[in-house]
């Protein structure tokens, strides 16, 4: 019974940590801007998290080692290393868009100056990390994400043409600019499987200490909570494009998002929406800053691990110290974090491959995982995936630039 | 889309050059993004109907926060801290505005920002409306 429930606690945490900042700008952007047509490209994105989770908390499970451990063993040092600087920088772009992010939410809640907030974010992201158990960090964020259902609420009582809703999810060329529209799905498909995902998401496992006996939690964790997670980004993409599309609104703010859970819910639904905006995106925060104490102490041979608390393992508890450091360093001299989060999200798609093909070629490897190796039915969609991430990371900077960066 | 916002969006938003000298790895970076965002073409908008589009949107978002604020369903907090956003996303578009008509609605929906941002004594019923009518009148010049 115990199991059931610890199983069913970080499904429900797997959900509301789904959404972080990349989620909320392209989802809520491409709703005011293409309305519906653009779910399709939301299934694809969680298709794809799901499918690689899967296998690297798989790998995790069996072989006890993340998914760098990986990239260093199959890719060997060189190519292993610029996989390594390439995911740092994206995890260093997506935490510095994430701290900036809880900064403007707090303003829109507080009211107080910007960069008196930004420093009050990264300084209680730091006790968090350096306090919270790992197990509290993603449960307590998980949980508070959830106030974003408050969208899926928004969603239905702002009563869309749920006919345009379901064609939505059938792939389209869609109607208007064809290099915004590309832009976007290259956007909303990198922001759900953004890399930092899978290395937090396989370090975690370790962390936890799983063995093969926790496989079921694995495919529980990935499927049910990363597909109802995904509920979230609809309920965003929906709810813009039911509210914003009409008026012509553009979302260029976080709180315009805020404001689509406001008109039909009022004010409780601006509070939870920001709350629950808070929440998920301190938590991506966390997440990607762990991510890269991760991929550098697993790349390097550190010993790392939250478990081991911070003075057992310094160098870890360093790295992801200097990550919030430089974080805090990007977003504090002013620069938009809207704009850093679209960089990001677009840079993590070119980084792509180097994190997914490891997972994938280790995942596959009987000698390393025996009968837990991937099955036709996970070498299918691991394949078809890869297919997907090697043509956007390729499509990526085009149509960034010929997009104007969604500007049309 | 999350374009026109961008540097001036943040208070007291000197992009680059507020970093000191011993910062010169992060002006680095921060000039990389700057370059990347440029190259990207993400500043102002040069065409009308794309200034027009910008300036409606703004309108037609106070509108809508107005609206919240005349049905007492918001936060005075948030209230006064999206005007503002809305009012930084506006005077970064403004000085690309050539054309006269657009300018003058540009103005004239600053203004009606602002006196929502500092809680106008005449009520957001009436702002709501103003905005309202302003996003109707920018949306004839953005076909």
């Amino acid at each position: 019974m115990s199991k059931i429930f610890s199983v069913a606690l970080g499904i429900i945490a797997a959900i509301g940590g789904f959404v972080d900042i990349g989620d909320i700008v392209f989802n809520v952007a491409a709703g005011a801007t293409f309305g519906y047509q653009l779910l399709w490209a939301v299934v694809l994105g969680v298709g794809g998290i799901i499918t690689y989770a899967e296998m690297s908390g798989r790998v995790a499970a069996v072989s006890g080692r993340a998914v760098f451990d990986a990239v260093r063993e199959r890719l060997g040092f060189g190519v292993g290393l610029v996989a390594l600087v390439a995911g740092q920088l994206v995890n260093l772009l997506t935490l510095a868009a994430e701290v900036g992010g809880i900064a403007l939410v707090l303003q829109l809640l507080a009211g107080l100056p910007y960069r008196a907030l930004l420093v009050l974010a990264v300084l209680a992201l730091g006790l968090v990390l350096w306090l919270m158990p790992f197990e509290w960090i993603e449960r307590v964020f998980g949980y508070g994400g959830l106030c974003l259902l408050v969208f899926a609420v928004a969603a239905i009582k702002l009563n869309p043409d749920w006919g345009a809703v379901a064609h939505g999810f059938l792939p389209s060329t869609g109607s208007g600019d064809l290099a915004v529209y590309g832009y976007y799905v290259v956007g909303l498909v990198g922001a759900a499987m953004i890399p930092y995902e899978v290395y937090f998401y396989s370090s975690g496992a370790v962390e936890e200490r799983w063995t093969a006996n926790d496989l079921g939690t694995n495919r529980a964790n990935v499927l049910i909570g990363y597909s109802l997670g995904g509920l979230l980004s609809f309920a965003l993409m929906i709810s813009a494009g039911a509210l914003l599309l009409p008026h012509g609104i553009s979302a260029e703010l976080l709180g315009t998002t805020a404001l689509v859970a406001q008109a039909p819910l009022g004010t409780v639904g601006l509070i939870l929406a920001l709350i629950g905006t808070l929440f998920a995106i301190s938590g991506a925060a966390i997440d990607s800053a762990f991510s890269g104490a991760y991929s550098a102490a697993q790349f390097f041979g550190w010993r790392w691990g939250k478990y081991r608390h911070n003075a057992g393992a310094p160098r870890f508890t360093l790295a992801w110290i200097a990550m919030l450091v430089l974080g805090f360093s990007i977003v504090v001299t002013g620069v938009d974090p809207i704009l850093v989060t679209e960089l990001s999200v677009v840079f993590s798609v070119v980084a792509l491959p180097l994190t997914y093909i490891p997972i994938l070629l280790v995942a596959n490897d009987t000698a390393y995982m025996g009968a837990h190796a991937n099955g036709k039915l996970a070498n299918t969609f691991g394949i078809f995936y890869l297919v997907v991430v090697m043509a956007i990371a390729a499509a990526a900077i085009p149509l960034l630039l010929l997009s104007n960066m969604g500007q049309g | 889309m999350f374009l026109a916002i961008r540097s001036e969006r943040i208070p007291s938003g000197a992009w680059i050059s507020c970093l000191p000298d011993r910062h010169g790895s992060v002006r680095r970076s921060a000039s990389l993004l700057a370059l990347l965002a440029v190259a990207a073409g993400c500043g102002t908008p040069e065409e009308l109907s794309k200034q027009a589009e910008e300036v409606q949107s703004v309108a037609a978002e106070g509108s809508l926060l107005a609206h919240a604020a005349s049905e007492g369903s918001t936060t005075g907090v948030f209230t006064r801290e999206h005007a503002k956003a809305l009012r930084k996303l506006l005077r970064k578009l403004r000085p690309a505005i050539e054309d006269r008509q657009l300018a003058g609605l540009a103005d004239r929906t600053d203004a009606a920002l602002e006196r929502l941002e500092v809680g106008d004594e005449r009520g957001p019923g009436r702002l709501e409306e103003e905005l309202s009518s302003l996003a109707e009148a920018v949306g004839q010049l953005a076909p």
